[in-house]
């Protein structure tokens, strides 16, 4: 039996080697926007100016996700917030922690987030801060909400908060 | 003898402030653990040490793997995990000389349940970065870095830190069926460090006499571009576990001189990758 072809997909495997392959298009274009750059020296965080938001949050909507970044804020000392699309693109943003998008984008693929685990993929980036990343259900669009926490959601919160994410 | 790595050298030292401290990094790193990579590394760092070239080898393998190889007293020293830990320790504390004047290394140390879950990526990039300067200002010149097995938590942190990557792959049906996702691994990692350089993926265990093992590695070789695999391959061989028990590289062993010759090929392929334009041709095996 063929100990390969038959259990992988083999174009896509090429496609993912080839990618690999490649100089990244970040390394041509000079990456200084990027978190990670040479300069990169820790995960503190940084005021800077906001991206752009996508034209897929339409005003009304964006006005929803402000109020739910206030009340992320309000009941769970959230520091930070930022929300991506499934495109990457930014839908809403408190205009801090840039160098922590390209992080976030990075994860979004992974098969661990994935709200049925019913607990947040998140990462420790200071003493008592973890950026906790959050998908909402599967819906189209669906969004990854990533917040700055001092504590990490239990299941209850978790939960909670992904029933109060507005609807776009 | 001091030997340079050329390339990634010269690219690098037009970023650096210090052109003459430059290291060269290299991780040993896979997505699937007991493919070798703790052989290989031990065994490559060797070569490119007897070969002149200027060599520390870091365990950062929480299980301590090199350590437990090389040093009798691993568990008793302070390495890499306590480097991570605590801000006070300086790398100078950390560096171990062996008999070859060109071979150093750097123990796992005794934080070896130190937290490496995919919760903790990310968090210790700083640092790493921090280590590999380091080592470049003590004089090396090439860094060999053997991570826990997984593209995650301080062995993402270090990928993402260091100029490539070389990964093992154990020869049989079951680990090859990995490399999609290794490959999908990677491919997010290079996001965090986009000058990441793939030097290949290097087929150990390889048994020439069970047909599973040959077919598996024909079929990578086929399903893969060929810059992609390292020609050197790496066998399945008692030798290494009994260099082990002694606490010496396969090389070094009066016996040792086939298993010498594997990694001296390994050594001059990864430079040719290095540095394109030497007449590097591998030596079949």
């Amino acid at each position: 039996m063929d100990p390969i072809h038959t259990w992988l997909d083999p174009a896509a495997v090429r496609e993912l080697a080839d990618r690999l392959l490649n100089p990244s298009p970040q390394t041509a274009n000079a990456p200084t926007g990027m978190g990670f750059n040479d300069s990169f020296v820790g995960f503190e965080a940084e005021a800077s100016a906001a991206e752009q938001a996508t034209p897929l949050a339409s005003a009304t909507f964006s006005a929803r996700l402000t109020s739910f970044a206030d009340w992320l804020r309000q009941d769970f000392a959230t520091t930070g917030i930022f929300i991506l699309d499934n495109e990457g693109g930014l839908a809403m943003s408190d205009g801090k922690h840039e160098s922590l998008h390209n992080l976030a984008r990075s994860l979004a693929p992974s098969r661990s987030l994935t709200p049925s685990l019913n607990a947040p993929v998140h990462l420790k980036i200071a003493a008592k801060m973890n950026l906790v990343l959050i998908p909402t259900q599967p819906t189209n669009p669906r969004f990854l909400i990533a917040a700055l926490m001092p504590e990490l959601p239990g299941p209850s919160t978790f939960q909670r908060i992904l029933e109060s994410f507005p609807t776009p | 003898m001091k030997k340079r790595l050329p390339q990634l050298q010269a690219q690098a030292t037009v970023a650096s402030t210090v052109p003459d401290s430059r290291v060269t990094s290299i991780a040993v790193s896979s997505q699937k653990g007991g493919v070798g990579k703790t052989t290989v590394s031990i065994n490559l760092a060797h070569a490119f040490a007897s070969a002149g070239t200027k060599t520390l080898l870091i365990d950062a393998d929480p299980q301590g793997s090199v350590g437990l190889s090389l040093t009798r007293q691993s568990r008793l020293l302070t390495g890499f995990y306590d480097y991570l830990a605590n801000p006070q320790i300086t790398i100078e504390q950390l560096i171990i000389p062996t008999r070859l004047p060109t071979f150093s290394l750097m123990a796992s140390g005794q934080a070896s349940d130190y937290e490496s879950g995919s919760g903790g990526m990310g968090a210790h990039l700083a640092r790493v970065r921090s280590l590999i300067r380091s080592v470049a200002a003590q004089g090396f010149d090439l860094c060999l870095i053997d991570t826990a097995a997984g593209l995650f938590g301080v062995s993402g942190d270090v990928i993402s830190s260091v100029d490539a990557i070389m990964i093992p792959q154990q020869s049989e049906p079951l680990g090859i069926r990995s490399v999609p996702k290794l490959l999908e691994g990677l491919n997010r990692l290079r996001v965090m460090n986009p000058r990441l350089s793939v030097l290949g993926i290097c087929l150990t265990m390889v048994q020439h006499d069970l047909l599973e093992s040959t077919e598996a590695a024909a079929a990578l070789r086929q399903l893969l571009p060929p810059e992609m695999m390292l020609q050197t391959q790496i066998p399945r061989d008692g030798l290494f576990v009994r260099a082990s028990a002694r606490g010496l590289p396969a090389g070094a062993l009066p016996e040792g001189a086939a298993a010498q010759q594997i990694f001296q090929s390994l050594r001059a392929e990864i430079e040719t990758k290095l540095n394109p334009h030497s007449n590097f041709q591998p030596r079949p095996f």
